[in-house]
């Protein structure tokens, strides 16, 4: 749209030389109209390379999978919208030429003839000012409109850029096992069923509370029981019994269950049982029908996520699949070496260190999210410097009159510089704040939605506050910089004569 | 009397290639202080050209300028943007204000300068000018609110608020109708009596009759030059008479 303030005089003289109105608005029409629809396409051709290794992916490794063969249809829906909305604005702006008279459009090259009274911001008003940023406040708030562009572009960078970056962290974090339907500790150590797993159950646990390496440990049973839906059909659902207090997981609602007719319900297994919090289901263990209350519901996106959780097991334990225990090592004990230490202790049963234990189920989407978010980084950072340097450029173009004034009366091309890289910084500190606060926003409770699908619901960035509010950023204004000094160079090359002939 | 610009074999080309040629062709000009100096001279012949490289606006090809002493060729950038600043006052025939800045900040733009400056003696000295020029009534006035003269007015209060050693003018009253002309030149006139140098190029008599030296371009040299002195006692009248008959000599 920037382009097309630009070419005002352009315009003006096709005025000039008595062009109609409709005749100058098509030509322009037809220009834009191919310029945007060629982006929108390049713009799906990419989104569909691009989109393709992350479904692919996610498909992999959850059980449910997104319908794949949608993502073009969304996509090409989405820039048909972002096509629509360019071929509006630039009728939109279209709309301005008849007010354009040849004698505004030549004399002074712009459509901002109006508006530019913001009589309470004046230098004679406020008495101590750097001229230099008196001149870019002014200049910005003279031409709002233009600036929002530049700010909006700077937003969805920003936006672009702190998501994928968000999503990664996030999944690589500790805290997202919780999502996972596991509480977070260091150590786990499963022990398959067996005759002789009560014993080595018995012998772990004591030897566990011994031991001065373990801040604590839970052990919890899994079981496969059935449980009863509305339908009065039987559903087997995985069920761990034990104390969920000790590493919970995150609840969407409600809370751990803690006394014994209490059970915990994963999202989807609430979901397709139909029942609620507060709600009564009845769960066959062992071949004996007992209800229970319906106390919580949690996160689970492992195992097709359809999973529930219990205090105490019956008291026979036919239904029963093994036992695993979870174990959080001392402030002072290495992990590592604790994990080793009881992969020896018991070698019947498969100890794992927890990063590892995600590592193994979660590395390649937690890989592919690293790469995505690291493609949408420089992609932004791409965009941004692309942009802010055509911004300039056409800035440059445009003021080359003022340019001259101010070169005229003593300004150097320091100077100049200064006022356009000051008005750039202020509108991306603005772009990218908003960008920011924006990301963690909508930003999160859209790939909360997404990962609700797969069993999460009450999803939150667990992101890296020093990278997403401090890195990312700097590396954007060092972005920002560098194009404003590749930018601005322009302003060497300007002669006062050019625009100031008698 | 003190030089204030000395020019010396000035020499300037524009165009490429067959088409390059000598717009100044060693032209040699001596300007002291307090003078009142106007040149004259056929279209294209190149006075514009000759006031920006004397005003370092442009840099000549060939040949010094030297400004108070210091020759301005060899300045950089910002020595010259600091000169210009300080030194030198620029009026041209469209008046150059920012248009989104109202009528007092486009005057007291070129005296504001750094974080600690007090704006409250610049406003005074904005005010001032105004007052002298007549167009106090303006202040906060854009450049689409008033009069060409009125902003050509607030344009030669620009070019004064640093208080200048010289002021350039091309063609200042150029767009202006006769009554209008008339005032601005008075206001150079009394400007120049308070000891600024003056430069202007105009192709009107009657402005050229305001100066103590009038001198006559043709094809890029300086072909001639009338001088009053002050002892003279010449009517205007008697001076547009001189001019205009130089002129036709040259067949302006
Ligand atoms: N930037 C430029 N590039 C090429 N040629 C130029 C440039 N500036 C001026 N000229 C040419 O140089 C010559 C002198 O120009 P100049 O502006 O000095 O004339 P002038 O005496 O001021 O004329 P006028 O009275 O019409 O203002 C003209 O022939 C003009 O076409
Ligand atoms: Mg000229």
């Amino acid at each position: 749209m920037t382009k097309l303030e630009e070419e005002v005089h352009e315009i003006g003289v096709m005025k000039a030389i008595g062009l109609q109105h409709n005749e100058i608005k098509k030509i322009y029409l037809v220009k834009y109209t191919m310029l945007s629809a060629l982006g929108c396409i390049l713009g799906w051709i990419f989104a569909m390379i691009y989109s393709d290794v992350i479904m692919v992916d996610m498909r992999n490794h959850f059980g449910t999978s997104l319908n794949a063969s949608k993502a073009p249809v969304i996509g090409a829906v989405g820039s048909i919208a972002i096509f629509v909305i360019i071929i509006l604005f630039v009728l939109h702006t279209l709309s301005y030429l008849r007010k354009i008279s040849v004698l505004q459009a030549l004399r002074f090259g712009t459509l901002e003839m109006k508006g530019v009274t913001n009589s309470f911001f004046s230098l004679y008003k406020i008495n101590r000012m750097n001229p230099n940023l008196f001149l870019s406040i002014k200049d910005i708030l003279g031409r709002k409109k233009l600036y929002f562009t530049l700010l909006i572009v700077f937003l969805l960078s920003t936006f672009i850029m702190i998501v994928p970056q968000n999503l990664s962290d996030t999944i690589s974090s500790k805290e997202f096992i919780r999502y996972m339907g596991v509480g977070k500790s260091d150590i786990r150590l499963d022990m398959k069923q067996s005759s002789t797993m009560s014993d080595s159950l018995e012998r772990a646990e004591l030897y566990l509370s011994e031991d001065k390496e373990v801040q604590k440990f839970v052990i919890l049973t899994t079981a496969k029981y059935k449980m009863i839906n509305k339908q009065g059909e039987e559903i087997p659902v995985t069920t761990e019994s034990g104390d969920h207090q000790v590493f919970p997981v995150i609840y969407s609602e409600g809370k751990p269950p803690v006394r014994r007719e209490e059970v915990a319900l994963s999202e989807l297994n609430s979901k397709e049982l139909q029942v609620g919090i507060g709600d009564n289901i009845s769960i066959i263990q062992n071949g004996i029908r007992k209800d229970f209350h319906v106390c919580g519901i949690y996160s689970d996106i492992t195992n097709g996520g359809k999973t529930a959780k219990i205090t105490q097991q019956s008291g026979e334990n036919t239904d029963n699949m093994g036992s695993i225990i979870y174990i959080q090592t001392s402030d002072n004990a290495v992990p590592e070496t604790v994990s080793d230490k009881y992969a020896k202790r018991f070698p019947d049963s498969k100890v794992s260190d927890m990063k590892e234990y995600m590592y193994q189920t979660f590395g390649d989407t937690m890989k592919s999210v690293a790469k995505a978010s690291v493609i949408t980084m420089y992609l932004a950072l791409g965009i941004m410097v692309l942009v802010t340097v055509l911004f300039l450029n056409m800035l440059i173009a445009k003021d080359g009159y003022s340019i001259s004034v101010l070169k005229a009366v003593g300004f150097s091309n320091r100077d100049i510089k200064i006022q356009y890289t000051i008005r750039l910084c202020l509108i991306f500190v603005l772009g990218s704040l908003s960008g920011l606060v924006l990301a963690n926003t909508l930003g999160e409770s859209t790939v909360g939605f997404v990962i609700s699908s797969f069993g999460a619901g009450s999803f939150q960035f667990e992101s890296d506050p020093l990278k997403s509010l401090l890195f990312s950023p700097a590396l954007m204004f060092g972005a920002i910089l560098v194009s404003t000094m590749l930018g601005t160079k322009e302003i060497d090359k300007k002669k006062i004569a050019d625009h100031i002939r008698e | 009397m003190k030089k204030i610009i000395v020019g010396e074999n000035l020499s300037k080309e524009y165009g490429e290639g067959s088409e390059r040629r000598k717009v100044l062709n060693e032209v040699s000009i001596k300007i002291e202080q307090g003078e009142f100096i106007t040149i004259m001279g056929p279209s294209g012949c190149g006075k514009s050209t000759l006031l920006s490289v004397l005003s370092g606006l442009e840099r000549p090809e060939y040949g010094t300028v030297s400004f108070l002493g210091s020759e301005i060729n060899k300045m950089k950038e910002a020595q010259l943007s600091d000169l210009r600043r300080k030194n030198m006052g620029f009026v041209f025939q469209q008046p150059t204000l920012l248009k989104n800045l109202n009528l007092i900040d486009n005057i007291m733009l070129p005296a504001v300068r750094k974080q600690q400056t007090n704006a409250v003696p610049i406003l005074e000295k904005a005010r001032e000018l105004m007052k002298k020029t007549g167009i106090s009534d303006f202040e906060e006035r854009y450049v689409t609110q008033v009069s060409g003269g009125q902003l050509q007015r607030a344009g030669i209060c620009r070019a004064l608020i640093n208080q200048p050693d010289i002021l350039f003018g091309d063609e200042p009253t150029g767009a202006l109708n006769s009554k209008s002309a008339e005032e601005v030149m008075e206001i150079f006139s009394e400007i120049n009596q308070q000891g600024t140098t003056v430069l202007l190029v105009t192709h009107d008599a009657k402005v050229a009759a305001y100066a103590d030296k009038v001198y006559f371009m043709q094809d890029g040299h300086i072909v001639n030059e009338i001088e009053w002195l002050k002892s003279d006692q010449c009517t205007v009248e008697e001076k547009k008479d001189m001019i205009r008959n130089n002129m036709k000599a040259f067949g302006i």
